[in-house]
């Protein structure tokens, strides 16, 4: 599927309301999802499996205890996503690590947006991956398996001395794949609500003819 | 002397813009007119400041009325064109509802110029509208439904090479009615933020307009082609005056009314500038002899254009007769006032707030600025807002700030009782069938855990209870930490911090709200007239009527030309 950045957004957001989180935590999720696509990242796949993975799972499950600690943990695997809008939240402005959080990926935007705030350059590092991301950009190394692990037992994340390479061009489009957009687009159909003939000429306002 | 000032100068003003607690009602929001910062008017004045270069490149439509057209807008910098797919419709199918299927006519906005193979793809995907894909060449969709007693008079005429009954065509005002025109990463269509630095679409919706704008001259070549095909050679065009009455329909229902909820620093933007316009002319200590005169002219033309202004929706029908009664009322205030008093245009509108209906006061803010082009069209450079710079949250401020910012801002949050059934009474959803807004009944229909973000008055005023639940000296990161649920009513506040024009302030899901009046706001600031209200969800206008055709962007009446000559004045 070739689709546009904002159908991304939009589709992450269904997506994660209708597999667990808040409306407005759906919403970073989305943003989180269109921030990697349009630098070339698979913000779309990882946001696929980790909804199928925390489907109806309560948010205060997937939730750090304390966003300020020097390792920032939950009971169990973090949602990259709420761990992220809490250290953003936090304003972390120092090294700190996340533990057991799953799709690292989807935190990295949360990093940029610390760094774009402080006006410095963080890096961001798990098994095989080093990211530096914020004030000048974005620089990923790492093999594609690495980056979309789905779990990871930490992540570190220090302000750093380095600069990241400017983002130059944003992608036009986002290529997902076609199951991958099928998962997302499940899990967006549990925001909708089934029409009935009720609905139709009351909700959507039709009803009288517009034949003239 | 006022009224020589450009933008880019700062403008005092004396009297400060409206209240945002006077401004956000519904009432009040769906008694808006358009102005001439509205951005069919601003597209119009780039088109013409520009240069732009007009023509059709391809009409290759049978005698059924059905083919491609390519009708091309050349600009200072770039290219676009128009492809539309002319089609036979089955009078049964024909509904302008989002429900539709099938239409008269399907348009897609083109980067560029189409290649024989883009027209190819295209011709596959437009005509089936939400169910087809565009790519990133496309940056709008949409489609038109003929106005069938219009179209057929019209076409009977010219074929017999007479000329339709003007008075009767300027009571309908269009021969083809637009439902929705799609932009922005819609169905596969360009994101907004790969074209929004491009001097003709950085304001907003000037992409979707120019789509509307090259519809209506498809809407003239399509009825002179089929009255060719009836009439031959004895076939007559349309007259110039008569052309000029005719603009495109336009039937607009819920779809767009969770927008102004979901771009809550766009709204402010547009609504600033329109506060900050008045405040300006308010300003003014001493009127020029020439704007007195625009202004007596324009409510002149308004008088007489406020007679076609038809509907049959009972309310609205009632305020239309309250406002011509108002424009009497105006014109006698008007015609008696020296303009010699201390800040006579405030004066004005402060006798207009006292005398007149919400239409009429509404309207008088529209004529206040209709004389003021170089004092407030700068205005429309700071209409556009990037929603994403204030998306995220700041979670350091302090929970006593946080409260005091909302207790100052919010009060009409805590005026209503969300627990009575009355004021809880719907929600709004997406639909499965057509994924389209939809507002439905709490207490009689499935889905309502289902519900959008847009109960704002509610979930605001649930937040403001639970931060009583925290010490004062927590942060606002602590306090989201354990309620994740009130995340997007956190940011909402945090966004009316910096744009205090950001929220609509009456509840949403009362019994009694009518979501007409958020899209005759939106439709306002599109530059809309006309509104017809099919419903209290649904509502018909007219878009560009009287205004110049892209042959004629040149004329010397253009500036005004949302207001008809009056008969004789020529």
């Amino acid at each position: 599927m070739r689709v546009s950045i904002g159908e991304v957004q939009s589709t992450v957001m269904k997506a994660t309301r209708g597999a667990y989180m808040s409306w407005g935590m759906a919403e970073e999720a989305g943003r989180v999802a269109a921030w990697l696509e349009t630098r070339r990242l698979p913000g779309a796949t990882a946001a696929a499996s980790l909804v199928e993975e925390n489907d109806s799972i309560p948010m205060a499950r997937l939730s750090p205890v304390d966003p300020f600690e020097v390792i920032v943990k939950g009971e169990g695997r973090l949602c990259p996503v709420m761990v992220g809008a809490a250290i953003s939240d936090a304003n972390r402005d120092e090294a700190f690590e996340i533990a057991a959080v799953a799709h690292p990926l989807l935190l990295v935007s949360f990093v940029a947006q610390l760094g774009e705030g402080q006006q410095t350059d963080f890096s961001v590092t798990w098994h095989g991956v080093e990211i530096l991301c914020g004030y000048n950009g974005l620089t990923v190394k790492g093999e594609e398996a690495d980056l979309l692990k789905n779990y990871v037992s930490s992540v570190k994340i220090a302000p750093s001395d380095q600069k990241a390479d400017a983002v130059i061009k944003r992608e036009l489009r986002a290529e997902v794949e076609d199951t991958i957009w099928d998962i997302l687009e499940h899990y967006a159909h549990r925001t909708y609500v089934p029409a009935s003939e009720a609905s139709r000429l009351a909700g959507a306002g039709a009803g009288l003819t517009d034949n003239d | 002397m006022n009224g020589q000032h450009t933008y880019d100068q700062l403008v005092e003003t004396v009297v400060p813009r409206r209240d945002p607690s006077l401004v956000m009602r519904l009432a009040r929001m769906g008694s808006f007119h358009q102005t001439r910062l509205s951005f069919m008017r601003n597209l119009l004045r780039r088109l013409r400041g520009g240069n732009w270069i007009f023509s059709i490149e391809r009409w290759e439509v049978d005698d059924v009325g059905v083919g491609v057209g390519v009708f091309q807008a050349k600009g200072p910098e770039r290219t676009y064109s128009l492809v539309a797919f002319a089609n036979d419709l089955d009078p049964s199918k024909r509904s302008d509802r989002v429900i539709a299927e099938e239409w008269d006519a399907t348009f897609t906005l083109f980067d560029g110029v189409p290649t024989q193979a883009d027209i190819d793809r295209l011709s596959k995907n437009v005509p089936l509208q939400e169910a087809g894909r565009i790519s990133e060449k496309e940056i709008s969709l949409s489609r038109a439904n003929r106005s069938v007693r219009m179209f057929e008079y019209v076409r009977d005429c010219l074929a017999t090479g007479a000329q339709p009954d003007k008075a009767k065509l300027d009571a309908v005002g269009y021969l083809m009615r637009t439902t929705a025109v799609y932009g922005s990463a819609k169905f596969g269509a360009i994101d907004r933020f790969h074209i929004e630095d491009r001097r003709e679409f950085n304001a907003p919706f000037q992409a979707e307009l120019l789509s509307v704008f090259m519809t209506r001259w498809f809407t003239i070549e399509i009825v002179e082609h089929l009255a060719r095909v009836k009439g031959g050679a004895k076939a007559a065009k349309l007259a110039t005056n008569i052309k000029r009455g005719l603009g495109v329909g336009n039937s607009t229902g819920l779809g767009m009314a969770p927008f102004l909820m979901n771009h809550p620093a766009l709204l402010n933007n547009w609504i600033m500038c329109r506060e900050e316009a008045l405040a300006r002319v308010r300003s003014i200590a001493n009127p020029t002899a020439e704007t007195v005169a625009k202004c007596r002219n324009i409510l002149a033309r308004s008088i007489d254009d406020a007679t076609r202004w038809n509907t049959d929706h009972e309310g609205q029908a009632d305020r239309v007769v309250e406002f011509q009664s108002d424009l009497q009322k105006l014109q006698e205030r008007v015609s008696n006032d020296d303009f010699a008093g201390d800040l006579p245009w405030d004066a004005l509108y402060r006798w207009a707030e006292k005398n007149l209906s919400l239409e009429g006061q509404e309207f008088v803010v529209t004529l206040l600025i209709e004389p003021h082009g170089d004092l407030v069209d700068g205005l429309t450079d700071c209409m556009a807002a990037d929603e994403w710079r204030f998306f995220r949250i700041d979670g350091s401020v302090p929970l006593d700030t946080f409260k005091e910012q909302f207790d100052e801002s919010y009060a009409w949050v805590m005026r209503t009782d969300y627990s009575v059934k009355e004021e809880n009474a719907r929600f709004w959803y997406a639909s499965e069938e057509k994924l389209e807004p939809r507002v439905g009944e709490r207490h009689d229909e499935e889905g309502a855990e289902r519900e959008h973000p847009l109960a704002t008055g509610r979930d605001l005023s649930a937040m403001r209870k639970d931060l009583d639940r925290f010490s004062d000296a927590d942060s606002l990161a602590a306090f989201l930490l354990e309620h994740p649920e009130h995340r997007h009513a956190v940011r909402r506040v945090q966004i009316n911090g910096y744009h205090p024009y950001s929220e609509v302030q009456d509840n949403l899901i009362s019994s009694t709200m009518m979501p007409i009046d958020l899209l005759r706001c939106k439709l306002s600031f599109f530059g809309a007239t006309k509104f017809d209200p099919r419903s209290d969800r649904w509502v018909r206008i007219t878009m560009f009527q009287n205004a110049p055709y892209p042959d004629e962007l040149d004329q010397e009446d253009f500036d005004d030309w949302v207001y008809p000559v009056l008969k004789g004045a020529n």
